[in-house]
């Protein structure tokens, strides 16, 4: 399967477009395992994550196609 | 007709008066919103005229927001205008928001996001904010009052230094426009019942793209907002966001060239901390504004021990809401001073 990432404020450029997953299907927290595994700089960021855009913040299951954003808070006024 | 006037009648506060407090107040007049409150203590400085469009030069070292009243009086004049010329406070929130129906968050540091989304959860006040960072911003509807507003999405601050305010200058006004006029055009759909749940944007200027999400209620925002005014008094943002006031000489980046290390012992005190950032300024000198830091995020108060200087972080902390400010641990004494480090050779 594949999922398609957005990513915004310093997490851009951290994260490729989108990833592929040999499993059929993958729970929320296991995918968000497998990035900072894979992508380690991102794990001393604060970020919140949407699936399908909506702001999640419990466990879902993703499917094939299914698009993550990975959003920063941002200070500046 | 009936939407217009509740856009005329709504009393709508803003809070914070820079890049994004300046677009945003001008479309809320265009829009005929007539009764306005603005919140900042900021005075008029060199390096906001290139985006913050209400100030001229002639307005250097005047508050902002007495200059702003005075634009709005010349070119809205049925605009009623109430200027606090002040920082918001745990100590002046509730009762400065209260007074009014609608929030604009246009502050520029965390520990205000968190009080302001607080507050207005508490007193049951549709919020409205944006934040830029680069050539990025981000705009939030928090319209669903049993929701937790900024905590449904980040529910506790990074408590970290690296969340430092981004370097405005470099935010350009087309960006800072841009947020603010959409700040007011999601304002207007609400009145107008077009869109009347949570959300949040996220608009780049590089590429013009814009996505929008929905935010779902999240449980652990609702555990960490205070349940009432009383828990909400005894909040301190500051620590929320940044940490304890507290740090060890090992914590600071002393090849930084933009922190200021505040040496606060009196001016016969030897020895000198031989380092480029240190700055000497004695109590009394700090408490008669000698200094106004505005070339700093962050201040180190440095003493002999570490005793003087942690009430005087506290101080510093409470006049400057949106500079991280910390106390150093052993003061000049410490082994790990630059002072002794220097002595040892290392």
């Amino acid at each position: 399967m594949v999922v398609k990432i957005l990513s915004f404020g310093v997490l851009k450029g951290l994260l490729p477009a989108e990833i592929t997953i040999q499993n059929e299907e993958i729970d929320l927290e296991s995918f968000q395992e497998l990035l900072k595994e894979n992508y380690p700089s991102i794990v001393k960021h604060n970020f919140s994550v949407a699936v399908n855009h909506a702001i999640v913040n419990r466990n879902v299951t993703l499917k094939n196609g299914d698009v993550i954003a990975l959003m920063p808070p941002f200070s500046g006024g | 007709m009936e939407n217009r006037r509740k856009i005329e009648d709504s009393k709508v506060l803003i809070i914070g008066m820079g890049g994004l407090g300046c677009p945003v107040l001008q479309q809320l007049c265009l829009q005929g919103v007539s009764k306005i409150g603005l919140v900042d203590a900021d005075i008029v400085s060199l390096s906001n005229l290139n985006r913050q469009f209400l100030y001229s030069l002639s307005d250097i070292g005047f508050a902002k927001v007495d200059v702003a009243k005075k634009y709005v009086h010349n070119k809205f004049k049925l605009v009623e205008l109430t200027a606090y010329n002040q920082f918001l406070t745990i100590d002046n929130a509730i009762q400065i928001i209260e007074a009014y129906d609608f929030v604009f968050d246009c502050t520029d540091n965390f520990p205000s996001r968190y009080m302001i989304s607080d507050a207005c959860v508490l007193l049951k006040k549709p919020l409205f904010m944006g934040a830029v960072n680069g050539l990025e911003g981000q705009i939030f509807q928090f319209t669903n009052l049993e929701s937790a507003f900024y905590r449904d999405v980040f529910p506790t601050p990074q408590n970290s230094r690296d969340i430092l305010t981004c370097n405005q200058s470099n935010v350009p006004p087309e960006l800072t426009n841009k947020i603010g006029t959409e700040m007011v055009s999601n304002f207007i759909k609400y009145i107008n019942s077009i869109v009347d749940y949570n959300l949040l944007i996220n608009y780049n200027l590089e590429n013009d793209e814009m996505f929008q999400f929905d935010i779902l209620l999240n449980q652990e925002g609702i555990e960490k907002t205070p349940t009432n005014i009383d828990q909400f008094l005894k909040s301190n943002y500051q620590i929320q966001c940044f940490g304890n006031t507290a740090i060890t000489w090992q914590e600071i980046d002393l090849d930084d060239e933009n922190i200021c290390i505040l040496d606060v012992r009196e001016k016969h005190e030897v020895p000198d901390l031989n380092i480029s950032q240190v700055l000497r300024l004695t109590l009394d000198e700090i408490q008669n504004g000698d200094n106004d830091f505005s070339n700093y995020n962050e201040l180190y108060i440095v003493c002999d021990f570490g005793n003087k200087s942690l009430p005087i972080a506290h101080y510093l902390r409470s006049v400057f809401p949106n500079k991280m400010v910390f106390s150093v641990l052993g003061g000049i004494d410490d082994a790990f001073s630059p002072l002794n480090l220097k002595q040892n050779g290392s």
